[in-house]
């Protein structure tokens, strides 16, 4: 994935700014911030839902929206209707929608949407409803699915939101093994999530800042606090000379 | 009770009417669970709802322009065809680019539909039109056609959902996802909607438009409350609604009670029940 340049805004509310940053392949990076700082919205680019208002995103080579089916997305479990009437395996199956036109999922499909729960450990629930799982089952089924699209990119949009400690050490257990195939891109809160499974991290404050792991506790409260965005803004300004701005910071 | 079904059998019968009229309210059940229960699932029972009253508008624009121009081939049936796409369009239109304020708008449709619809019967010439038939629909005056109709319709319905059920499974699941994975939400938001007024259209003759609005709903959310798989509640919703109608219309000529409010009446009453029982863990 390649960001150069990327400003987007909401109306007059700028959300992320001139923001510039490279993910190899195979690395997995934690996207971290304060809420607000455009964490969310990075991710949305990155997938193509939004179109950037200045410059480039390339992922897997292409433009983010041909690149879409190379990449399987983890929306957060708790965002959806917990009484809609749908069991585990047809969610999976929604991660091969690509290969439907009309009618059912072809035997193929389903095999696959079989394994992709049984990667997450999730092979006794393909009949159970969605209504009857725990928030951890919820957010390993939206794991399966993902898996289920074959993907080259993992996203995943705050996975252990919601979820208590035991259920999050399977989660953690289960992305560990996947990030040694594929490069994963996780927006999160948990610190111990970033220190588990990123090799890099991504601060996002409507404009990004890169930190090697492990994080510092200074680094995380500079992080929280906002104060790297003036940092940053401070840097910035002083390579273009403005050498006043630095005595108001 | 032996005497009861007895009665209504021989009606069944001997009267075309009461046949008919049962005949109608199996056949548009079809139609009632498969399209209502994409309707409850997804959320959008009061969108549906200003469909329908929409096409009060369309009706009432049809009876005035047909007496004042004289247009006798605009009949009640095709403004509220025009009204329903009509309605579709806008709404559809309406709830994908201004969320924020979607249901102050569908609101005010739906306000509109009805305002619309009274004002041009009202000064429509000629006979006063009887508006309580377009509102409670009268399933006793259903005719041949009228069968014949909502059995097309019905055909329609199942093999439109059963060609893409998946796809409208996950775009009421999760848009967003499924537009990443190549399915076009808006297209099927679109077509649900279209199937939503088209239901309502053709089932407003024989049920009216309250009548239309709870079978489309009730049965459906029945259902969903007991059901795993959305196939199921369709199915659980279709013999739901049978069964509303079938009893309603047994009771409505036993006791000569209104058979459209009577019908309404069960359906409310097997949602209320529907609460005494457990229902999936949430």
């Amino acid at each position: 994935m390649d960001c150069r340049g990327v400003s987007f805004s909401y109306g007059r509310s700028v959300v992320l700014e001139d923001v510039t940053f490279t993910v190899p392949r195979g690395e997995s990076l934690c996207v971290i911030g304060p809420n607000g700082g455009g964490k969310s919205t990075l991710a949305k680019l990155l997938l193509g839902l939004i179109e950037p208002d200045r410059g480039r995103i390339a992922v897997l080579g292409r433009e983010p929206r041909e690149a879409r089916t190379g990449i399987g997305y983890v929306p957060q479990a708790m965002r959806f209707d917990p009484q809609f009437p749908i069991s585990a395996l047809d969610i999976v199956l929604m991660g091969r929608l690509n290969h439907l036109t009309v009618g059912l999922f072809s035997k193929r499909c389903r095999e696959r949407a079989r394994a992709a729960l049984d990667e997450v450990g999730m092979s006794g629930y393909a009949r159970r409803p969605f209504s009857d799982l725990s928030g951890g089952e919820r957010q390993r089924v939206m794991v399966a699915r993902a898996l289920a699209c074959d993907p080259e990119i993992l996203l995943l949009d705050e996975p252990t939101a919601n979820i208590d400690l035991s259920i999050e050490a399977q989660l953690i257990e289960t992305l560990a093994k996947l990030r040694e195939r594929m490069t994963v891109l996780m927006v999160t809160h948990d610190l111990d999530l970033v220190s588990a499974i990123g090799n890099s991290v991504l601060c996002v404050n409507h404009r990004v800042h890169r930190h090697s792991l492990p994080l510092s506790g200074e680094t995380i409260k500079e992080i929280y606090s906002g104060r790297r965005r003036l940092e940053h803004d401070r840097r910035t300004r002083h390579q273009q000379g403005d050498h006043s701005a630095c005595a108001h910071d | 009770m032996t005497d009861f079904f007895a009665d209504f059998l021989d009606a069944v019968a001997e009267v075309p009417l009461i046949r008919y009229a049962l005949l109608s309210g199996i056949v548009s059940s079809l139609t009632f669970g498969v399209v209502g229960s994409l309707v409850v699932t997804r959320q959008i029972a009061y969108v549906a709802s200003a469909i329908a009253h929409s096409i009060l508008g369309g009706i009432g624009a049809a009876v005035y322009c047909s007496r004042v121009y004289d247009l006798p081939w605009l009949t009640p049936m095709l403004g509220a065809i025009v009204a329903g796409l009509v309605s579709v369009a806008v709404i559809g239109w309406v709830t994908l680019r201004f969320k924020e304020r979607e249901d102050t708008i569908i609101g005010a449709i739906w306000a509109l539909g009805m305002a619309a619809g009274l004002l041009f019967l009202h000064y429509a010439p000629g006979k006063a039109v009887n508006m309580e038939s377009f509102i409670f629909g009268n399933i006793l005056l259903t005719s041949r056609s009228d069968v014949v109709a909502t059995l097309v319709l019905g055909v329609l319905v199942f093999v439109l959902v059963g060609l893409f059920y998946h796809k409208l499974v996950a775009v009421s699941f999760d848009e967003e996802f499924a537009r990443l994975r190549g399915v076009s939400s808006k297209a099927y938001y679109f077509l649900l909607l279209g199937l939503t007024a088209m239901s309502v259209v053709l089932l407003v003759r024989i049920a009216g438009l309250i009548l239309a609005q709870a079978l489309l709903v009730l049965p459906a959310a029945t259902a969903s409350r007991f059901s795993r798989s959305l196939w199921v509640v369709m199915v659980l919703a279709v013999a739901l609604t049978a069964v509303c109608n079938t009893a309603g219309l047994a009771v409505s000529y036993e006791y000569d009670i209104p058979t459209g409010p009577f019908i309404v009446f069960l359906a409310v009453g097997c949602y209320a029940l529907s609460f005494l029982f457990r229902r999936n863990r949430a």
